[in-house]
């Protein structure tokens, strides 16, 4: 059985700096992969090179054992790895069933579409609003993105990735901007997409990160310098450096 | 908009388009034929227009190229005449296919481009397509080329007559918009709007963003050569100032005034500049500056052009309706 | 308690409609070297955006030496005496060394002590070596020198430094906490932002530790030393 997503060598340079130096990495299906770092890591670049928005310079990522380090981004997402974002990206000036129609219609149906009257596309609607009450917001389909609170956006967002019936889920910090009532509703949520995807889970809150990973890979400076569970991670020496300074001599 | 309000819109349109149908023969009655010229011209621009309104308006990209289709669609009816084809359904063909290639070969290279980079590749290459037609002495260059007579659509109809004519015009015009309504209602329009809204995002939920934004460059491309052969068949004349720089210009203003985004923008905004256009001119010797008081004055107290000031909202994705009903 | 030239009082801020700062508490005495501590993403760098004004505080209270600071713009600020090292440095690339540390040179705010660029020179005589190449030709230590020289030179009564020994070798990082060890003995009024924890509480006088928009615990260095509960929980993993 194939692992969800295997990274191997992946290595990223912009001009003189290294952002991403070999990383390999094995997520197994339906687990919850954690990567953290300390600030300028590299994590968000690590997201990127996934997802296909970067192309990297050198390494293979393979998802289901199907190679698709080659792909463009939108290949990538017809094979099933789509993300959520750091900062909110939604479609602000349509509703929320739009927003979700625009990526439930793309997973659903080929081709362009050019003429078919959307309305008659009951499928597709009836999957966003699937996809609205999955992630909590079918009370707010009719309502303007724009005009959500920033907790809602967010799980528009999460729900945009989902939309894409992904086999694995690359979400870049979910919990960032929310206090602590938001960030334990989003942890739930999270929770509850385990029996639908992989995920893998880009954080700095560490109870959250805690809570939720089978595994954890900790980048520092584009290097994977310790990978584990959660308990092996908590007493690694490398780690604990990393985030707090080395010991002077 | 709930079933009965889709259904009284309906009612207005079609009241509409049949008074326009009628306008011809009524201002015959009343002695004012001489508009029915204007009329045409109106319906013309606001083909174009509103092509340019698809690209712009649905799927954000300021195209500073667009008269290059207008003008090369009017060309290829001239060019068209001028070796004995009296044949419209032909020339129509050709427009398609000749304005259709010219918007795919620029419609490639520019759409890989953002903001100020677009506006410069799609503005350089209609300036290209100018400079050929200003050159080919053979077609009359600067000095433009005539058609001898109107080509006709056979069928036993004369389409020298002003009022036929007319009815053709306002026939493509209809044609036009129904095929805009229907790409605006549809997945592609949807994914349009997406794309103007957030393309990063759209990109990383699936779609080619390329792919599409071509396609539509290409569609609103044949629109605007279909509206351009119209034009050449109702002046009997076309020159390169039809695929100048400010030829386009004129167009962004149109679909600006009219309001960017609204389905109605083109057709609003052509009827606004040329009728201000053709009222300014008879009365003041330099009424482009009044035009362009005006446009100014709209401008400021209406930003989303005159269809924002009717409507109050912006029509994303679906146009005669308030959202997916 | 030494006059404080920092109050922050309850403050709110965010980005758009996100909200990041859920009312943070923070008080800083003349002469006093205090760090925001925590892992990233918890606040600490929108709090100093609300400091010096490239954030507006949806909430809350910002006093410098007693007067309110948080409705003002950037520059005014700037004016009053709070002087930043951001993060990432951002040295104007197109002056040269001198450049950037005359082109900001300030006395206003009534100090003694003014820092002439003959001081800096003094504190970083690297600085002088290269004085009149171009910022961008500058090693990142360099770069990092001269970004401390230039906040320096308008003579603040507050210096705030966003990781200022971030991507640094080592020896370079050495260089810096010795020079900010002197501008410490030279009473100068610091917030620091770092990760380098045991310098830290070798350095500053106390400390406030961030998570989530709030200030989760905040005592003196040699309280912290004690607490590697407090390191484990909310500075590391």
């Amino acid at each position: 059985m194939p692992d969800a997503l295997a990274i191997t060598g992946l290595s990223k340079r912009f001009g003189g700096l290294q952002a991403i130096r070999d990383v390999s990495m094995t997520v197994a299906e339906g687990t919850v992969q954690a990567v953290i770092g300390p600030n300028g890591a590299g994590k968000t670049t690590l997201i990127s090179l996934l997802s296909g928005r970067l192309g990297a310079d050198k390494g293979e990522i393979r998802l289901f054992g199907t190679p698709v380090h080659a792909l463009p981004q939108e290949a990538r997402v017809r094979a099933g790895l789509a993300r959520s974002f750091q900062i909110t990206s939604v479609f602000n000036g349509m509703t929320v069933r739009d927003n979700l129609l625009v990526a439930t219609q793309r997973a659903l149906a080929p081709g362009f579409g050019l003429l078919r009257d959307r309305a008659e596309d009951q499928e597709f609607r009836d999957a966003a609003a699937r996809v609205a009450e999955r992630v909590g917001i079918a009370r707010h389909l009719d309502a303007t993105a724009a005009a959500l609170p920033h907790a809602l956006r967010r799980r528009l967002d999460v729900g945009l990735g989902i939309a894409c019936r992904p086999r694995v889920l690359l979400m870049d910090e979910p919990l960032a901007g929310m206090g602590h009532e938001e960030s334990e509703e989003m942890v739930e949520l999270i929770r509850s997409l385990r029996s639908d995807t992989t995920v893998v889970l880009i954080e700095h809150d560490m109870e959250a990160v805690f809570a939720l990973a089978d595994r954890i890979a900790v980048l520092v400076q584009g290097e994977v310098i310790a990978a584990g569970t959660v308990a092996e991670i908590r007493v690694d020496q490398k780690v604990k450096e990393a985030y707090l300074g080395e010991e002077e001599t | 908009m709930s079933e009965r309000g889709g259904a009284v819109s309906r009612l207005v349109l079609a009241v509409a388009l049949l008074a326009l149908a009628a306008f011809p023969w009524a201002a015959l009655a009343t002695g004012y034929d001489f508009y029915t010229g204007v009329v045409i011209r109106v319906m013309i621009f606001a083909i174009a227009a509103s092509s340019l309104n698809l690209i712009l308006g649905f799927g954000g990209m300021v195209s500073f190229g667009h008269a290059a289709f207008f003008g090369l669609g009017a060309y290829t009816a001239a060019i068209a005449a001028f070796h004995g084809i009296t044949n419209a359904w032909l020339i129509w063909v050709l427009a398609v296919v000749v304005s259709g290639l010219a918007a795919a070969l620029v419609g490639a290279m520019a759409i890989r481009t953002r903001g100020v980079y677009f506006i410069m590749i799609t503005m350089a290459m209609a300036q290209l397509f100018y400079y050929v037609f200003v050159g080919l002495r053979y077609y009359g260059g600067d000095d433009g080329l005539r058609l001898v007579t109107r080509p006709g659509v056979g069928l036993g109809i004369d389409l020298s007559d002003e009022n036929t004519f007319f009815l053709l015009v306002l026939l493509w015009a209809v044609l036009a918009h129904w095929l805009l309504a229907r790409l605006i209602r549809s997945r592609f329009g949807l994914a349009l709007s997406a794309i103007r809204e957030n393309d990063v995002r759209v990109a990383a939920v699936g779609y080619g963003t390329s792919q599409y934004r071509l396609v539509a460059f290409v569609i609103a491309g044949v629109m605007a050569g279909i509206a351009g052969s119209l034009l050449a068949m109702h002046n009997l004349f076309v020159s390169p100032k039809l695929l100048h720089w400010t030829q386009s210009g004129s167009l962004l203003i149109m679909v600006a005034l009219g309001g960017v985004g609204y389905f109605y923008g083109g057709i609003v905004g052509a009827l606004t500049f040329l009728l201000l256009e053709e009222v300014l001119s008879g009365t003041f010797t330099y009424w482009h500056i009044y035009v362009g008081l005006i446009l100014l004055a709209v401008v400021m107290v209406a930003p989303g052009g005159l269809c924002s000031l009717l409507t109050g909202r912006r029509r994303t994705a679906t146009p005669g309706g308030g959202g997916d009903a | 308690m030494p006059s404080p030239i920092l109050e922050v009082t309850g403050l709110q801020a965010g980005y758009g409609s996100s909200q990041v700062l859920f009312g943070i508490d923070l008080c800083v005495g003349e002469g006093e070297v205090v760090t925001l501590l925590g892992r990233n993403g918890m606040g600490k760098t929108t709090t100093v955006r609300s400091i010096i004004g490239l954030n507006r505080p949806t909430a809350g209270r910002v006093m410098l030496r007693g007067r309110s600071i948080e409705k003002l713009a950037a520059d005014r600020i700037a004016r009053l005496g709070v002087a930043i090292v951001p993060e990432g440095r951002q040295i104007f690339t197109n002056l040269s060394v001198e450049e950037n540390l005359v082109a900001f040179a300030a006395k206003r705010n009534g100090r003694e002590r003014t820092w002439s660029l003959a001081e800096i020179f003094r504190l970083f005589p690297r600085l002088e070596e290269r004085r009149h190449h171009g910022g961008g030709q500058l090693s990142g230590g360099e770069q990092q020198m001269l970004a401390i020289g230039r906040a320096l030179v308008t003579n603040p009564h507050l210096l705030i430094l966003d990781e200022a020994t971030e991507g640094l070798a080592p020896l370079v990082r050495e260089e810096i906490w010795r020079c900010l060890a002197l501008l410490r003995e030279h009473g100068l009024t610091i917030i620091v932002i770092d990760k380098y924890i045991r310098r830290l509480i070798g350095f500053a006088d106390h400390h406030a530790v961030l998570e989530k928009g709030k200030v989760v615990w905040r005592g003196s260095s040699s309280e912290l030393a004690e607490r590697q509960d407090v390191w484990s929980r909310y500075l590391s993993v």
